[in-house]
Protein backbone atom coordinates (compact mmCIF):
# COMPACT_ATOMS: atom_id res chain seq x y z
CA UNK A 1 0.00 0.00 0.00
CA UNK A 2 3.13 2.68 0.83
CA UNK A 3 3.87 2.76 -3.11
CA UNK A 4 0.07 4.49 -3.39
CA UNK A 5 1.87 7.75 -2.26
CA UNK A 6 4.00 7.55 -5.14
CA UNK A 7 1.91 7.00 -7.50
CA UNK A 8 2.40 9.59 -9.56
CA UNK A 9 5.72 8.75 -10.60
CA UNK A 10 5.32 10.76 -13.54
CA UNK A 11 5.47 13.99 -11.59
CA UNK A 12 8.44 12.04 -10.01
CA UNK A 13 10.25 11.45 -12.95
CA UNK A 14 9.71 15.57 -14.76
CA UNK A 15 11.43 16.28 -11.07
CA UNK A 16 14.38 14.48 -11.26
CA UNK A 17 15.09 14.97 -14.92
CA UNK A 18 14.52 18.88 -14.05
CA UNK A 19 17.10 19.11 -11.40
CA UNK A 20 19.64 17.05 -13.36
CA UNK A 21 19.36 19.73 -16.22
CA UNK A 22 19.58 21.54 -13.63
CA UNK A 23 23.69 20.14 -12.45
CA UNK A 24 21.62 19.37 -9.28
CA UNK A 25 22.62 15.79 -8.65
CA UNK A 26 22.86 15.51 -4.79
CA UNK A 27 19.35 17.00 -4.99
CA UNK A 28 18.06 14.84 -7.44
CA UNK A 29 19.86 11.97 -5.11
CA UNK A 30 18.02 13.17 -2.29
CA UNK A 31 14.39 12.82 -4.19
CA UNK A 32 15.08 9.37 -5.04
CA UNK A 33 16.70 8.58 -1.70
CA UNK A 34 13.51 9.93 0.12
CA UNK A 35 11.48 8.40 -2.22
CA UNK A 36 12.82 4.86 -1.81
CA UNK A 37 12.52 5.78 2.14
CA UNK A 38 8.80 6.03 1.59
CA UNK A 39 8.43 3.18 0.19
CA UNK A 40 8.76 3.76 -3.78
CA UNK A 41 9.50 0.25 -5.14
CA UNK A 42 13.46 -0.10 -6.92
CA UNK A 43 11.35 -1.34 -10.36
CA UNK A 44 8.87 1.36 -10.54
CA UNK A 45 12.50 3.86 -9.67
CA UNK A 46 14.62 2.35 -12.52
CA UNK A 47 11.11 2.13 -14.98
CA UNK A 48 8.99 4.78 -14.08
CA UNK A 49 11.91 7.06 -13.40
CA UNK A 50 15.46 6.61 -14.60
CA UNK A 51 14.10 4.61 -18.31
CA UNK A 52 11.83 7.79 -18.53
CA UNK A 53 14.30 10.21 -17.98
CA UNK A 54 17.08 8.69 -19.81
CA UNK A 55 14.68 8.83 -23.05
CA UNK A 56 13.70 12.16 -22.51
CA UNK A 57 17.33 13.21 -21.89
CA UNK A 58 18.35 11.12 -25.44
CA UNK A 59 15.05 13.36 -27.25
CA UNK A 60 16.37 16.53 -25.76
CA UNK A 61 19.91 15.88 -27.25
CA UNK A 62 18.51 14.36 -30.87
CA UNK A 63 16.34 17.91 -31.14
CA UNK A 64 19.54 19.64 -29.81
CA UNK A 65 18.14 21.00 -26.81
CA UNK A 66 20.88 19.77 -24.55
CA UNK A 67 24.50 19.14 -25.38
CA UNK A 68 26.46 15.79 -25.05
CA UNK A 69 27.90 16.69 -21.99
CA UNK A 70 24.80 17.59 -20.60
CA UNK A 71 23.32 13.75 -21.53
CA UNK A 72 26.45 12.21 -20.45
CA UNK A 73 26.33 14.45 -17.20
CA UNK A 74 22.48 13.13 -16.43
CA UNK A 75 23.27 9.16 -17.06
CA UNK A 76 26.23 9.69 -14.94
CA UNK A 77 24.35 11.01 -12.10
CA UNK A 78 21.54 8.08 -12.87
CA UNK A 79 24.57 5.63 -12.54
CA UNK A 80 25.63 6.83 -9.39
CA UNK A 81 22.56 6.48 -8.04
CA UNK A 82 21.86 3.15 -9.36
CA UNK A 83 25.33 2.14 -7.28
CA UNK A 84 24.38 3.64 -4.69
CA UNK A 85 21.16 1.71 -4.32
CA UNK A 86 22.83 -1.42 -5.14
CA UNK A 87 23.41 -2.90 -1.56
CA UNK A 88 19.09 -2.53 -1.17
CA UNK A 89 18.70 -4.55 -4.09
CA UNK A 90 21.35 -7.41 -3.75
CA UNK A 91 20.17 -10.63 -3.43
CA UNK A 92 21.17 -14.00 -2.08
CA UNK A 93 21.56 -16.06 -5.63
CA UNK A 94 19.11 -18.57 -4.54
CA UNK A 95 17.44 -18.69 -7.85
CA UNK A 96 20.52 -20.83 -8.74
CA UNK A 97 20.82 -18.99 -12.39
CA UNK A 98 23.62 -16.90 -13.55
CA UNK A 99 23.39 -14.13 -15.77
CA UNK A 100 25.56 -12.21 -17.69
CA UNK A 101 25.16 -8.84 -19.36
CA UNK A 102 26.95 -6.54 -21.56
CA UNK A 103 26.98 -4.42 -24.73
CA UNK A 104 28.59 -5.33 -27.84
CA UNK A 105 32.21 -4.23 -28.43
CA UNK A 106 32.10 -0.89 -29.71
CA UNK A 107 28.52 -0.07 -27.97
CA UNK A 108 29.05 2.47 -25.08
CA UNK A 109 25.71 2.92 -23.42
CA UNK A 110 25.68 0.58 -20.48
CA UNK A 111 22.89 1.66 -18.28
CA UNK A 112 20.16 0.18 -20.07
CA UNK A 113 22.48 -3.61 -18.98
CA UNK A 114 23.11 -2.11 -16.06
CA UNK A 115 19.38 -2.17 -15.54
CA UNK A 116 18.97 -5.34 -16.70
CA UNK A 117 21.65 -6.71 -14.58
CA UNK A 118 20.12 -4.93 -11.51
CA UNK A 119 16.52 -6.77 -12.05
CA UNK A 120 17.91 -9.99 -12.20
CA UNK A 121 19.79 -9.45 -8.80
CA UNK A 122 16.33 -8.53 -7.37
CA UNK A 123 14.85 -12.04 -8.35
CA UNK A 124 17.92 -13.43 -7.03
CA UNK A 125 20.45 -14.63 -9.97
CA UNK A 126 23.88 -14.59 -9.75
CA UNK A 127 24.55 -11.30 -11.90
CA UNK A 128 27.45 -10.30 -13.72
CA UNK A 129 27.91 -7.09 -15.12
CA UNK A 130 30.47 -6.94 -17.64
CA UNK A 131 29.28 -2.63 -18.76
CA UNK A 132 30.62 -1.69 -22.46
CA UNK A 133 32.96 -2.13 -25.11
CA UNK A 134 33.06 -5.78 -24.48
CA UNK A 135 35.85 -7.80 -26.96
CA UNK A 136 33.98 -11.02 -28.15
CA UNK A 137 36.90 -13.16 -26.82
CA UNK A 138 36.99 -11.71 -23.05
CA UNK A 139 33.08 -12.28 -22.86
CA UNK A 140 33.83 -16.05 -24.29
CA UNK A 141 36.39 -16.18 -21.96
CA UNK A 142 34.45 -15.00 -19.08
CA UNK A 143 30.98 -17.43 -20.10
CA UNK A 144 33.74 -20.29 -19.66
CA UNK A 145 34.70 -19.29 -16.44
CA UNK A 146 31.51 -18.28 -15.04
CA UNK A 147 29.16 -20.71 -16.11
CA UNK A 148 26.33 -18.68 -17.62
CA UNK A 149 22.66 -19.92 -17.94
CA UNK A 150 21.73 -16.75 -20.29
CA UNK A 151 23.99 -14.06 -22.19
CA UNK A 152 22.15 -10.64 -22.30
CA UNK A 153 23.58 -8.43 -25.38
CA UNK A 154 22.43 -4.82 -25.18
CA UNK A 155 22.35 -2.28 -28.16
CA UNK A 156 21.45 1.31 -28.33
CA UNK A 157 22.77 2.64 -31.48
CA UNK A 158 21.73 0.67 -34.65
CA UNK A 159 25.28 0.98 -35.74
CA UNK A 160 26.57 -1.43 -33.93
CA UNK A 161 23.64 -4.66 -34.68
CA UNK A 162 26.76 -6.38 -36.70
CA UNK A 163 28.87 -6.15 -33.51
CA UNK A 164 26.10 -8.52 -31.66
CA UNK A 165 25.45 -10.96 -34.31
CA UNK A 166 29.58 -11.17 -34.33
CA UNK A 167 29.45 -11.67 -30.69
CA UNK A 168 26.53 -14.28 -30.90
CA UNK A 169 28.30 -15.90 -33.68
CA UNK A 170 31.71 -16.09 -31.24
CA UNK A 171 29.77 -17.47 -28.40
CA UNK A 172 27.74 -20.53 -30.60
CA UNK A 173 31.19 -21.38 -32.45
CA UNK A 174 33.38 -21.72 -28.87
CA UNK A 175 30.29 -23.09 -26.75
CA UNK A 176 28.19 -25.48 -29.81
CA UNK A 177 25.23 -26.93 -28.04
CA UNK A 178 26.44 -26.07 -24.58
CA UNK A 179 26.07 -22.55 -25.29
CA UNK A 180 23.87 -20.46 -23.01
CA UNK A 181 20.79 -18.57 -24.41
CA UNK A 182 21.28 -15.54 -25.36
CA UNK A 183 18.55 -12.58 -25.27
CA UNK A 184 18.83 -9.28 -26.87
CA UNK A 185 17.61 -5.35 -26.09
CA UNK A 186 18.22 -1.99 -26.72
CA UNK A 187 16.85 0.50 -28.84
CA UNK A 188 17.55 -1.54 -32.28
CA UNK A 189 15.39 -3.91 -31.66
CA UNK A 190 12.24 -2.03 -30.53
CA UNK A 191 11.97 -0.34 -33.59
CA UNK A 192 12.66 -3.44 -35.51
CA UNK A 193 12.13 -6.72 -34.00
CA UNK A 194 13.70 -8.76 -36.68
CA UNK A 195 16.43 -7.89 -36.27
CA UNK A 196 16.40 -10.34 -33.32
CA UNK A 197 16.20 -13.46 -35.37
CA UNK A 198 18.87 -11.33 -37.82
CA UNK A 199 21.69 -11.21 -35.27
CA UNK A 200 21.32 -14.81 -34.35
CA UNK A 201 19.11 -14.23 -30.69
CA UNK A 202 17.04 -16.91 -28.79
CA UNK A 203 15.03 -13.83 -26.96
CA UNK A 204 14.85 -10.22 -26.65
CA UNK A 205 12.74 -8.14 -24.06
CA UNK A 206 11.58 -4.32 -24.07
CA UNK A 207 13.03 -3.33 -20.69
CA UNK A 208 14.69 -4.80 -17.74
CA UNK A 209 11.49 -6.56 -16.34
CA UNK A 210 10.25 -8.25 -19.14
CA UNK A 211 14.36 -9.52 -19.52
CA UNK A 212 14.36 -11.41 -16.61
CA UNK A 213 10.75 -13.10 -17.01
CA UNK A 214 12.02 -14.05 -20.58
CA UNK A 215 15.07 -15.06 -18.82
CA UNK A 216 13.05 -17.80 -16.64
CA UNK A 217 11.59 -18.61 -19.66
CA UNK A 218 14.74 -19.52 -21.10
CA UNK A 219 16.28 -21.56 -18.61
CA UNK A 220 12.66 -23.37 -17.43
CA UNK B 1 30.05 16.86 -35.98
CA UNK B 2 30.43 15.96 -39.36
CA UNK B 3 33.06 14.28 -38.55
CA UNK B 4 31.08 11.84 -36.65
CA UNK B 5 28.35 11.49 -38.65
CA UNK B 6 30.37 10.76 -41.20
CA UNK B 7 32.25 7.99 -38.92
CA UNK B 8 29.28 6.52 -37.58
CA UNK B 9 27.33 6.62 -41.08
CA UNK B 10 29.79 4.38 -42.52
CA UNK B 11 29.97 1.88 -39.51
CA UNK B 12 26.40 1.99 -39.66
CA UNK B 13 26.81 0.86 -43.25
CA UNK B 14 29.08 -1.70 -42.43
CA UNK B 15 26.81 -2.97 -40.47
CA UNK B 16 23.39 -2.78 -42.89
CA UNK B 17 25.94 -5.00 -45.22
CA UNK B 18 25.99 -7.84 -42.62
CA UNK B 19 22.53 -7.51 -40.92
CA UNK B 20 19.52 -5.69 -43.49
CA UNK B 21 16.20 -5.13 -41.93
CA UNK B 22 14.02 -2.65 -44.22
CA UNK B 23 11.83 -1.70 -40.86
CA UNK B 24 15.61 -0.56 -39.09
CA UNK B 25 16.92 0.77 -42.17
CA UNK B 26 13.99 3.31 -42.56
CA UNK B 27 13.45 4.45 -38.98
CA UNK B 28 17.38 4.76 -38.87
CA UNK B 29 17.65 7.20 -41.46
CA UNK B 30 14.96 9.29 -40.18
CA UNK B 31 16.14 9.07 -36.90
CA UNK B 32 19.61 10.66 -38.05
CA UNK B 33 18.18 12.91 -40.28
CA UNK B 34 16.39 14.10 -37.97
CA UNK B 35 18.96 14.73 -35.17
CA UNK B 36 21.63 16.20 -37.56
CA UNK B 37 19.05 18.38 -38.72
CA UNK B 38 18.22 19.87 -35.40
CA UNK B 39 21.90 20.30 -35.09
CA UNK B 40 21.95 22.77 -38.15
CA UNK B 41 22.31 20.06 -40.73
CA UNK B 42 20.85 21.22 -44.31
CA UNK B 43 18.85 18.60 -46.43
CA UNK B 44 20.88 19.29 -49.15
CA UNK B 45 23.85 18.18 -47.15
CA UNK B 46 22.69 14.52 -47.63
CA UNK B 47 21.77 14.89 -51.72
CA UNK B 48 25.37 16.19 -51.86
CA UNK B 49 27.38 13.42 -49.56
CA UNK B 50 25.50 10.01 -50.77
CA UNK B 51 25.86 10.96 -54.28
CA UNK B 52 29.90 12.23 -54.11
CA UNK B 53 29.80 8.82 -51.87
CA UNK B 54 28.67 6.69 -54.74
CA UNK B 55 31.00 8.32 -57.43
CA UNK B 56 33.92 8.03 -54.70
CA UNK B 57 32.84 4.34 -54.24
CA UNK B 58 32.21 3.54 -57.47
CA UNK B 59 35.65 4.67 -58.64
CA UNK B 60 37.55 3.24 -55.73
CA UNK B 61 35.77 0.37 -54.44
CA UNK B 62 33.33 -1.17 -56.81
CA UNK B 63 31.95 -4.51 -54.82
CA UNK B 64 31.21 -1.68 -52.07
CA UNK B 65 29.41 0.62 -54.34
CA UNK B 66 27.70 -2.72 -55.90
CA UNK B 67 26.61 -3.25 -51.86
CA UNK B 68 25.34 -0.24 -50.77
CA UNK B 69 23.94 1.69 -54.01
CA UNK B 70 20.05 0.73 -53.56
CA UNK B 71 20.49 2.17 -50.09
CA UNK B 72 21.83 5.25 -51.51
CA UNK B 73 19.44 5.77 -53.79
CA UNK B 74 16.11 5.04 -52.04
CA UNK B 75 17.06 7.73 -49.65
CA UNK B 76 17.99 10.00 -52.56
CA UNK B 77 14.71 9.27 -54.19
CA UNK B 78 12.85 9.99 -50.95
CA UNK B 79 14.82 12.98 -49.77
CA UNK B 80 11.54 15.04 -50.79
CA UNK B 81 9.73 13.13 -48.17
CA UNK B 82 11.74 12.71 -45.78
CA UNK B 83 12.06 16.78 -45.71
CA UNK B 84 9.07 17.16 -43.88
CA UNK B 85 9.82 14.03 -41.91
CA UNK B 86 12.75 15.23 -40.49
CA UNK B 87 12.36 18.98 -40.33
CA UNK B 88 13.31 20.39 -36.69
CA UNK B 89 10.91 21.67 -34.55
CA UNK B 90 11.40 25.21 -35.14
CA UNK B 91 10.81 24.56 -38.94
CA UNK B 92 7.78 22.61 -38.06
CA UNK B 93 6.40 25.22 -35.69
CA UNK B 94 7.53 28.71 -38.59
CA UNK B 95 5.15 26.10 -40.79
CA UNK B 96 2.36 26.15 -39.09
Amino acid sequence: MTEDRHADTAQMAEQYQHLLLEGNRDAATRLVMEALDGGLSISRLYLEVFQHTQHRIGDLWQANRISVAMEHYCTAATQLIMASIFPRIMGDGSANRTVVGCCANTEIHELGIRMVCDFFEMENWTTQFLGSGMPNDDVVSFLDRHNADVLCISCTTTYNTRRVKELIDAVRSTFGHKAPPVMVGGRPFTMAPDLVSAVGADAWAPDALQAVKVGKDLTQ
Amino acid sequence: MMQTNHVNHFRYMDSLAGIYSPDSFVQTVVWAMSAYRAHGFAIGYWDRMLRHCLDVLKENSPAAHDGIAAQYRWILEHLGDLEPLTAPESEKENAV
